[in-house]
């Protein structure tokens, strides 16, 4: 092709250098799953060097079980990026999923988890209604959102949600259980059961289809007849409710709900997106990647935990993550 | 003359104090190509818009088949069998040929699972029906094809739908001779096929190579309709640069031209 034979044009100090970050920035463009896997495996075994303990199958169990609400959490994510759009209110919907759920759970788990989804149903709903009809821009309707449901929750913690801070039993196994000897954690088998529901619905659906076109060019999707509003409706409504699923595991997870439940996953949650390679600019991307995404958050973190790496630290790697990445992705886009 | 399929009425359009379209009438029949010429801002796009549904017009009334039609969103002038190929809007990069074709009307299995197999078949069919022989695989995006092949996808596009009026705004624009030659015969195809074909364009020479009729909008307005064997280039430049306008409330006077 005609792009190898241009590196003289490069304004770079070093073209051979350059050359070599371009053909591994190709490489990554057109399998980037290989290369996440490879990372993952990566990370696995550094880990493991750090810590023989955790090439054990409860070792493997804890980071899964980590990865399993960031995985829902950032399913929401993927779907609303490859829109161009985003939900920052997530982490705060989880939140108040799990003061739901930990609100009705002594009439049983059913009315636990339907009070939780609803809190995602409607906070989606909004979200959806905003950024789709309304036509706000995503950052701003979310951002927004996030800031009114904390208030709201913040004066109910005190009022309405006083003493129910207690997840139900079934809960609590679902978010923290396991079962097959304590090998498989049940949230894992939920978030599993999302993913091939979401790998369904991106890549063999009309919905799907039509996400990927909105995200690449809005104009001329509704010009074809993609109906926009419905579709981002839709899609931040299920975000939503991926929100309320990941708050329901993580408040059983703890056991216990409070406001700062969920809020260390945002940043989290959009970092497996990104670094599964779904771009924030939309049109791009795929839910496996987010996957595999992640899981190697999910072991970066035992990684850190190991090495006595505290919360507020791992924050800031996940922050530099994002922009590295974005940076990355970014150049790798110019190149091609 | 066959009555026109598609027809507009003393439509108007004002966009703050711009009036874009003025009492225009505009007809096109099937089986014929309508160029719709003008200068720069004289409302081409505007008219079709107000076609498409995107900015309803003020007044004036649209006729399809000899009856009134309401057009409140492009789905609603897809409904009536009416495509419109935007210039530069027509396709998303990220899918591809065959996803395009399709794009806001799936074709779905058993209510969820697009149908791929049979929408692969449908768009091919089309492509190939066009005579449409460029494209190396309708699997790849529409990122790689050239501005001729992409063209040639939206007109695609456009007919695969059993549509009855095509409109196409600017379709050469951006091509070069080669790749205009092949989207003109397009045009022609489909209009011999029976389709009424809307064709806007700045390429005088093009337009009468492919146009049985010329439509001239100056200004927001109507100032002249021709057959093609009938008149020259000139008398079509006179026509967009100097054709003779109502007075429309509120200006001042024709602005100099005549
Ligand atoms: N959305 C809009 N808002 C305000 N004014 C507009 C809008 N669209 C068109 N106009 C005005 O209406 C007039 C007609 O514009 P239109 O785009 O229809 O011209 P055109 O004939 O298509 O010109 P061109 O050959 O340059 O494409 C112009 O004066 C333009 O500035
Ligand atoms: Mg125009």
């Amino acid at each position: 092709m005609s792009v190898d034979a241009t590196p003289a044009l490069d304004a770079g100090p070093d073209p051979e250098q350059q050359t070599a970050l371009r053909r591994s920035g190709r490489y990554l463009a057109t399998h980037p799953h290989w290369v996440l896997v490879f990372v993952l495996i990566v990370l696995i075994l550094i880990t493991g060097m750090i810590e023989p303990n955790y090439l054990s199958v409860s070792g493997l169990r804890n980071s899964a079980l980590f990865a399993a609400p960031i995985g829902i959490l950032a399913a929401g994510q993927t779907i609303l990026m490859l829109t161009a759009g985003i939900d920052l209110s997530i982490a705060m919907i989880a939140t108040g999923a799990a003061y739901f759920a930990a609100n009705q759970s002594p009439n049983g788990p059913v009315l636990a988890i339907v009070g939780a989804l609803v809190v995602g149903i409607v906070a989606g709903a909004l979200n959806g209604v905003g950024v789709g009809v309304f036509q706000v821009n995503p950052l701003i309707m979310t951002l927004a959102m996030s800031g009114i449901l904390l208030g709201l929750f913040t004066e109910w913690a005190q009022t309405i949600f006083a003493g129910s801070t207690r997840m139900n039993d079934f809960i609590r196994t679902l978010g923290g259980g396991s079962f097959f000897g304590g090998r498989i954690p049940w949230a894992v088998v939920v978030w599993a059961t999302l993913s091939l529901l979401v790998v369904y619905l991106l890549r063999r659906s009309g919905f799907g289809r039509n996400l990927y076109a909105l995200g690449d060019n809005t104009v001329a999707s509704r010009l074809s007849g993609v109906r926009s509003w419905q579709v981002l409706l839709a899609a931040y409504t299920i975000a939503g409710v991926f929100g309320a699923i990941a708050g329901i595991l993580l408040g059983g997870r703890v056991g216990a709900v409070d406001l700062q439940l969920a809020g260390v996953f945002l940043l989290p949650s959009v970092a497996a997106a990104v670094i599964g390679g779904t771009s924030i600019f939309g049109g791009v991307g795929t839910y496996t990647g987010t996957i595999l995404g992640a899981l190697i958050l999910a072991v970066l973190n035992s990684m850190l935990n190991f090495l006595g790496v505290g919360t507020a630290v791992q924050q800031m790697l996940y922050g530099s993550i994002i922009i590295g990445l974005s940076w990355l992705y970014t150049r790798i886009a110019a190149t091609q | 003359m066959t009555e026109p399929i598609l027809r507009c009425e003393g439509v108007s359009k004002h966009f703050g104090a711009v009036q874009a379209l003025y009492k225009v009438d505009f007809e096109v029949a099937s089986g014929e190509v309508m160029a719709l010429v003008g200068d720069n801002g004289a409302g081409k796009s505007t008219l079709i818009k107000g076609i498409a549904g995107i900015y309803p017009f003020d007044e004036g009334q649209i006729l399809f088949d000899g009856s009134r039609v309401r057009i409140h969103s492009p789905r609603d002038t897809a409904a009536l069998g009416i495509e419109i190929v935007y210039q530069d809007l027509a396709l998303a990069d990220n899918l591809d040929v065959v996803a395009n074709m399709f794009l806001g009307r799936e074709r779905v299995a058993n209510g969820v699972v697009l149908d791929e197999a049979s929408m692969e078949s449908s768009a091919r069919e089309t492509l190939d029906s066009l005579a449409v022989t460029t494209l190396r695989s309708v699997r790849q995006t529409v990122a790689g094809l050239s501005g001729g092949q992409r063209q040639s996808v939206a007109v695609a596009k456009a007919v695969m739908w059993n549509s009855k009026v095509v409109i196409l705004d600017e379709p050469t624009a951006a091509l070069g001779v080669a790749q205009t030659r092949q989207v003109l015969d397009l045009v022609r195809r489909l209009a011999d096929r029976g389709l009424a074909v809307v064709i806007i364009s700045h390429n005088l020479h093009d337009i009468f190579e492919v146009a049985d009729r010329i439509t001239v909008l100056r200004l927001g307005q109507r100032v002249a309709v021709f057959r093609r064997e009938e008149t020259t280039q000139q008398e079509v430049v006179h026509a967009i640069t100097a054709g003779t306008l109502n007075v429309v409330p509120g200006m001042q006077k024709d602005e100099g031209y005549a």
